[in-house]
């Protein structure tokens, strides 16, 4: 799948402008030109979201009442499909395929795309819920059923927290033992999806020669009685501290790179790993149907010329549609079929 | 101008739920200018006055009357979470037992726990014997599931049947198109196939 052309009419700094893309894009331009808004406008029509804000009214021009972003996408070599995000300053959003209304689930399900940007250093040395999400990620491109595990458990989540609030404890149990199948089930998705990054991983550095070899360490239980021996024990402290103390949304996900824990490696070891898992996830969702877009935004930063060198020939040997940002056109050889978009 | 009476009558309708204040204010003018809606009003308000909710079961009794659902001879009871669920499968003319009105379900978010639910009268209507089993009609939700356990902790000492609904693959859907829990729910909840020819 690919992103034939897209259009921008308001979207942050641009009243309006338009291209074709090719399989192979390289967006140059020097900070605040716009590089990242591009990136941000071709991740929003294939996924109905920002990957820079949760507020669209944000995206929004000064002074304009509205905003959107339209595409055409090309799902095989005959199949295309007319996308449209809009946005107002209500904060309301509209999602149009073919010219009817779809919702953002179904879009995402209908265009897989991987976003790899400067904070996915925090994915691998940042906090467990960037981890636990991009697991999550990978779990659902596995099989879309995944949400209707995650959906009832982030549900069991709430109504919970409100029972430990309300300094009530009627039903805790009963909401636990409703909880249990479902949190062995998430545990299982997402060792399953750990499994199948690092090994998908260990291929994208053997490619790149570098020895950056990943794991992957989840809680292990997965049994029934085993997660109703913890939700047991934890029961008492909960009641007292009035919150979760235990469950999928909390479980640790340790990342290490070359046998140590990834935040203890240099940066540009960090962003490199990020790339690499990105190229893995970009990998596994190419078997899972249509192939992803991926959308690359200044994520060299932090990476030595050599990682650099590296890093470009991985992501101009993905055979996808690659978008990609950079702040400096001497950066790389970028050889004769990458379209160039200068601002 | 007052609009004190307006004000009144649309604070009293949007304690009805499904209205909103646009609703209300529409019905509102309209019982201030249409007799027959006036008159259907007094109707009801005169029918209401002659029952009670029924303090076992959860539905009504007219005055002085035994309760139309508990009240005769039942071996099955069917657990339902409210008033429109009951109606779903009364429409299906599948059930000819009676029916127990939970009155919600166990969800902390809403403010409702064990203790608010109409399930102690459901303990007692099953220690007073007779019933054979409860078939629990509830949602396949968190908060459903969480029901079904709390009830069946209740229940269990009473050696009562215990059931619940299936949950498997709706009429005329095909099996590859549904998603793979339908399809588990299905076949963890598979029924023996009778032969259906006459004897």
């Amino acid at each position: 799948m690919r992103i034939k052309n897209i259009s921008l009419r308001n979207f942050r700094k641009f009243t309006e402008i338009s291209f074709d893309l090719s399989t192979r894009v390289v967006i140059l331009g020097p900070n605040g030109s716009g590089k990242t808004t591009l990136a941000e406008a071709g991740a929003l029509v294939l996924g109905g979201r920002s990957f820079r804000t949760a507020d669209l009214k944000e995206c929004i021009r000064e002074g304009a009442p509205y905003a959107f972003v339209k595409a055409v996408l090309l799902l095989d070599d005959i199949t295309e499909n007319a996308v449209t995000v809009g946005m107002d300053r209500k904060g309301q959003r509209k999602i149009l395929r073919d010219e009817r209304s779809v919702t953002r689930r179904s879009l995402v399900a209908a265009h897989p795309f991987v976003v790899c940007t400067q904070e996915d250093i925090d994915m691998v040395a940042g906090s467990p819920k960037r981890r636990r999400d991009f697991l999550d990620k990978i779990a659902m491109g596995h099989d879309r059923d995944y949400i209707d595990i995650l959906t009832p458990y982030l549900r069991f989540v709430k109504q919970k927290s409100a029972l430990l609030k309300s300094g009530r404890s009627g039903g805790l149990t009963h909401l636990n033992e409703a909880a249990v199948p479902l949190i062995g089930e998430i545990r299982r998705r997402r060792r399953m999806a750990a499994d199948a990054v690092t090994a998908r991983f260990a291929g994208v550095a053997d490619r790149a020669s570098v020895d950056i070899a990943a794991e992957i360490r989840l809680p292990s239980e997965t049994d029934d009685g085993e997660i109703r021996a913890r939700l047991r024990e934890r029961a008492a402290r909960e009641k007292e501290r009035g919150c979760l103390l235990y469950g999928p949304h909390l479980d640790e996900v340790h990342l290490s790179l070359k046998g140590r824990a990834a935040r203890l490696s240099s940066s540009g070891e960090i962003a490199f790993g990020a790339f690499c898992l990105r190229i893995a996830e970009a990998s596994l969702l190419q078997d899972g149907g249509w192939p992803p877009v991926f959308i690359a935004d200044e994520i060299f930063s932090f990476m030595d010329a050599e990682r650099r060198a590296k890093a470009w020939s991985l992501l101009d040997e993905l055979p996808i549609q690659t978008i990609s940002t950079f702040h400096r056109e001497k950066e790389h050889r970028w050889g004769s079929a990458v379209q160039m978009i200068k601002l | 101008m007052d609009h004190g009476i307006i004000r009144q009558l649309v604070r009293s309708l949007r304690a009805l739920p499904g209205v909103n204040q646009r609703q209300a204010e529409r019905i509102a003018f309209t019982l201030l200018q249409d007799r027959t809606a006036r008159a259907a009003l007094d109707e009801i308000v005169s029918t209401l006055s002659l029952t009670d909710p029924c303090p076992r079961c959860g539905w009504f009794i007219e005055r002085e009357q035994p309760c139309a659902n508990c009240g005769g001879e039942h071996s099955v009871i069917c657990v339902v979470e409210n008033f429109s669920d009951l109606l779903g499968i009364e429409r299906t003319g599948q059930f000819a037992g009676s029916y127990h009105l939970l009155g919600g379900l166990i969800a902390p978010l809403e403010g409702t726990l064990p203790e608010d639910l109409n399930a102690e009268p459901l303990r007692e209507r099953v220690e007073a014997g007779g019933i054979a089993e409860v078939i629990l009609a509830l949602p396949a939700t968190i908060e459903g599931e969480a029901t079904i356990h709390y009830l069946h902790e209740l229940l269990a000492p009473t050696g009562v049947t215990l059931t619940r609904i299936a949950r498997g693959i709706p009429s005329g859907s095909k099996v590859e198109y549904l998603d793979r829990k339908t399809v588990g729910n299905a076949i963890a909840e598979r029924v023996k196939v009778s032969s259906g020819l006459s004897e």
